[in-house]
């Protein structure tokens, strides 16, 4: 290995005019050889005193150029323009090193020969050796793939990913899809896999949550992609997957038909308004998409109050304490109906009947509120802690002054109203979002109010969580993905979804529940969520946030670049590499937007139409 | 440890090796006695600035010098002899410049360097054996005397008769035009073109005296004739203008062999007369601007970068000589 590798390129050599140390060097090209940013070269020096070469190994981070023999700024008329100044055109590139084998941290010798590291000394360069388990997950400028150690990812050696960059351009979602993909189609990794794989083996079975925040973008991954190309397709093969769109699953379908090796993808979208009980429609413009509702018996099991009030100003006075208090007299209060439709009346526990250590469903009595929405939860609770004409009931309010209970009334009726919170709690048969039907669950929440986002990502968190707590197994993986990270977790202030999600970060990497975070800009995030991520990637950076230090794992040169980086060009951190890589992938195979769908040519004549009704019904 | 005490008979002197350098080269004194005739283009009398061109004029000039540098005084100190003799090691280099008009391009050619010891009249190689621990390659000549000048006026004739091997090998003269640094030398071949910077003689008188400042750009005086040891037809051109200064200043003197054919010479004087100022250098660029061309100070940079570091040389053979 630590021959001279005689069949790679030679570039040039280490420059004489300057010192090399073993952070960096530069080269003086050869007349026919070129560098570029993020090319990967090799030097073999004979170091005195040891046994063996020495292979110094770097990345390209800067490329320049200049005329030798030029005294002064204006002699570039008399080179260029008259042509009376001899002078040499030099091109030369500065090399940050990345690794040295043997490890021998000894500066590469002025004057040697610098090649191009290509092949296995490529893969020595960026430490493929070193990986535990690789995983494609990019491609290099010259086409070949760029791999992760998925030890660092899956939660055998570090766990989550978060991924930044400015919006607009939809690189955030499309790379943790793309990285989705690469996960989930496992057939690389099984192949490549010596020892046990613990997301090869369990890839039907690993489940992802996704929440769609903007426009119906997740909606189409079982689409195909229009402008899907050739070169694309090529990507792809090189990265060892077939290029084909998610497989879509609905609720009761058959799974026979679905084709092996492919990962599946179901949709979730909350339920139109005023659909009655027998037929739940999804707010969607399209097919295959099922709604999801909670159900009043549903949502107090699961404590799902707490996620109502999310928002951080809620966290700091007594309405924490009057809201647990309320949670815990529902869930002891709370009895089914007879009707099974998930409804519920409030009655002391002492009149409870039990069978076999259940509850024994009830018919409402006279005066008796029906819960069967949190417009009538509301007024369920309020009948409790802020009756008419009545002391409050002690078991429910305590000592809690009549302030907070008015406040606390005061929100949730607000968040009650239908174009809240109010469509998401409902009776009817049960509705709620099935993470087990497919490989990727896409739960669309763009058309809710903020405040019932929250509390939809809020409320699945937990789920999702709280499976893996009881369960105990770290496989199969269980992986979020969620986008505006800043807003569930941000730097300052407190919420519930905040706190689950640091929980997440710190424990979820032994549960098996990997985050992937997409922000715009990392330094609106709290730091336990960011630091715990060993995977970082980053898109284009806004030239200010690129300066912050939480994208100090960037070389400084990446940084600069970062500023300017296209639409599927990303910068990649992870342990098992002490460097960023920047990488390319390939455009997906299924359309990231609606503009993207490959529309057969009927539905062409029909799409106008499609849309000018979805604009009435919105 | 022991001391040879044979080791000694070669040390290096501690003097500035620079020490003496002005002495005026052998080859370069003219006699008093030569004459100078004026009317060989045009009467003396009608003497006035000549319009040059460069119709057909070759796409190609090139422009040839020479550098040397005397490293280090060497004092040898054989038994025999009874006061130190003095040696000189020293470095020549020289080499071209091929500036192509047409596509606007200069490049370096045959850029040679040599280093030599000379010895004085009546030493032996065999006394500077002790030199080549140095590990430094160099060749060996003889001085026609002991006297530092004649060491100096040898190391010259060293660099003139490498600059003249450079223009036997570079120059074509059907295809270019050759010009050298400094006067012209019965070395170089015919039709080498000197060009002279300085003007510390004075050649002319009358009409043709008052002609010289009188110049504008692109235009020379006619030509005159040298006759001396080396027969030459020599004229003036304008190569840029000093603002506040004597009319003298940015004039440069050109010379060619007598050998050559008068019309042939009035063909490169024409050619000379637009060509060289193109090559003149801005006023804020070199101290000795315009007459020292661009192309010849870049030759000199260069030919002096090949030469290395001369502190590494000295150290190298103070090594060599004192270190046992």
């Amino acid at each position: 290995m630590s021959q001279v590798p005689e069949m790679l390129e030679r570039v040039g050599r280490i420059v004489g005019d300057a010192r090399t140390n073993t952070r960096e060097f530069r080269i003086i090209l050869d007349d026919t050889s070129y560098l570029a940013v993020d090319d990967l070269v090799v030097v073999i020096s004979d170091i005195p005193g040891l046994n063996d070469p020495l292979a110094t190994y770097g990345v390209v981070i800067e490329s320049e150029s200049t005329y030798e023999g030029v005294t002064y700024e204006t002699d570039v008329r008399r080179i260029a323009d008259s042509g009376v100044l001899p002078a040499e055109l030099v091109r030369t590139a500065t090399v940050a090193i990345t690794r040295m084998i043997p490890e021998i941290w000894t500066a590469p010798l002025a004057g040697q020969m610098v090649h191009r590291a290509t092949g296995v000394q490529r893969d020595l360069a960026l430490y493929v050796d070193d990986m535990g388990r690789k995983m494609p997950v990019g491609l290099a400028p010259d086409g070949s793939p760029i791999f992760l150690d998925l030890d660092f990812f899956d939660g055998t050696k570090g766990g989550h990913m978060s991924i930044s960059g400015v919006s607009g351009v939809a690189t955030k979602t499309t790379y943790a899809f793309f990285f989705i993909r690469m996960l989930t189609g496992a057939r690389h990794l099984r192949e490549n896999a010596d020892k046990y794989d613990a997301v090869g083996d369990s890839l039907h079975n690993t489940r992802v949550l996704v929440f769609n925040v903007k426009g119906q973008d997740l909606l189409w991954l079982d689409t195909d992609n229009a402008d899907f190309t050739d070169a694309d397709e090529s990507g792809w093969t090189a990265l060892g997957i077939t290029p084909t769109p998610f497989q879509l699953v609905t609720q009761g379908a058959s799974i026979l038909d679905l084709k092996p090796g492919i990962p599946t993808v179901s949709f979730w979208s909350p339920p139109q308004e005023g659909t009655p009980e027998d037929l739940v429609l999804p707010q969607a413009d399209r097919t295959g998409v099922s709604p999801f509702y909670w159900t009043p018996r549903e949502f107090i099991d699961s404590g799902l109050l707490s996620y109502v009030f999310t928002d951080a100003s809620d966290s700091r006075n007594q309405l924490q304490f009057l809201l647990e208090r309320i949670q815990s007299q529902l869930q002891r209060w709370a009895v089914d109906l007879a009707d099974g439709t998930g409804a519920v009346v409030l009655r002391h526990p002492n009149e409870h009947e039990f069978i076999e250590g259940k509850r024994v469903p009830v018919a409402p009595r006279v005066g008796e509120i029906t819960i069967n929405s949190l417009e009538s939860l509301k007024n369920g609770i309020r009948y409790f802690i802020d009756p008419d004409e009545i002391e409050p009931h002690p078991d429910w309010v305590g000592s809690i002054e009549r302030g907070t209970i008015l406040a606390f009334i005061r929100r949730l009726e607000a968040a009650a109203r239908i174009n809240r919170l109010g469509k998401l709690v409902r009776v009817g048969g049960k509705m709620s979002v099935d993470r087990d039907l497919a490989t990727v669950t896409v739960v669309d929440i763009h058309s809710l109010h903020e405040l019932a986002q929250r509390f939809v990502v809020g409320a699945l968190l937990k789920e999702t969580f709280e499976e893996k707590e009881e369960t105990g197994s770290r496989t199969p993986l269980s992986v979020v993905v969620l986008d505006e990270m800043n807003k569930y977790a941000p730097i300052h202030g407190e919420s519930p979804i905040k706190d689950m999600l640091i929980d997440i970060a710190q424990r979820g990497r032994s549960l098996g529940v990997l985050l992937i975070g997409a922000q715009q800009s990392a330094s609106r995030v709290a730091p336990d969520v960011l630091e715990n991520a060993s995977i970082r990637v980053t898109g284009r950076l806004d030239s200010a946030e690129s300066e912050r230090s939480q994208y100090g794992w960037m070389l400084p040169s990446t940084r600069a670049r970062a500023k300017l980086l296209k639409p599927g060009t990303m910068v990649l951190g992870q342990p098992a590499v002490p460097l960023p890589v920047v990488l390319k992938f390939p455009r997906t195979p299924w359309a990231t937007r609606g503009e993207e769908r490959l529309v057969s040519s009927t539905e062409e004549l029909f799409s106008g139409l499609d849309s000018s009704l979805s604009e009435d019904i919105e | 440890m022991t001391t040879d005490l044979s080791d000694l008979s070669l040390s290096i002197s501690s003097w500035d090796p620079a020490y003496g350098s002005a002495v005026d080269f052998r080859e370069f004194q003219e006699s008093d006695q030569q004459s100078v005739d004026d009317s060989v283009e045009m009467n003396s009398k009608k003497w006035k600035p000549l319009h040059g061109n460069i119709i057909d004029a070759p796409p190609e000039i090139l422009f040839v010098d020479g550098i040397q540098r005397i490293e280090a005084r060497l004092e040898i100190y054989p038994p025999e002899f009874e006061v130190p003799q003095l040696a000189l090691w020293a470095a020549t280099g020289a080499g071209a410049v091929c500036w192509n008009r047409r596509e606007r391009k200069s490049e370096f050619l045959n850029l040679t360097h040599r280093r030599v010891v000379v010895l004085p009249k009546g030493i032996e190689i065999s006394h500077i054996e002790r030199l080549k621990r140095a590990d430094i390659d160099f060749e060996i000549c003889h001085a026609v005397g002991t006297e530092f000048s004649d060491l100096q006026n040898e190391v010259h004739a060293q660099m003139a008769e490498l600059e003249s091997q450079i223009v036997r090998a570079t120059a074509n003269f059907s295809g270019n035009m050759v010009i050298a640094d400094g006067r012209i030398r019965s070395k170089h071949p015919p039709g080498t073109l000197g060009y002279v910077k300085s003007h510390e003689r004075r050649y002319l008188s009358g009409r043709p005296a008052e002609t010289v400042p009188n110049l504008y750009l692109e235009q020379r005086t006619p030509i005159f004739r040298i006759d001396g040891q080396y027969p030459r037809y020599s004229w003036y051109i304008r190569v840029g203008y000093v603002p506040r200064a004597n009319k003298w200043q940015g004039i440069a003197r050109l010379e060619v062999s007598a050998e050559l054919e008068l019309e042939h010479a009035m063909r490169l004087a024409d050619i000379s007369a637009v060509v060289i100022p193109i090559a003149a250098p801005p006023l804020y660029m070199d101290p000795r601007a315009p007459q020292n061309l661009v192309p010849i100070a870049a030759l000199e940079r260069e030919l002096r970068r090949g030469l290395g570091d001369p502190e590494l040389l000295n150290r190298k053979l103070r090594v060599a000589l004192h270190e046992a």
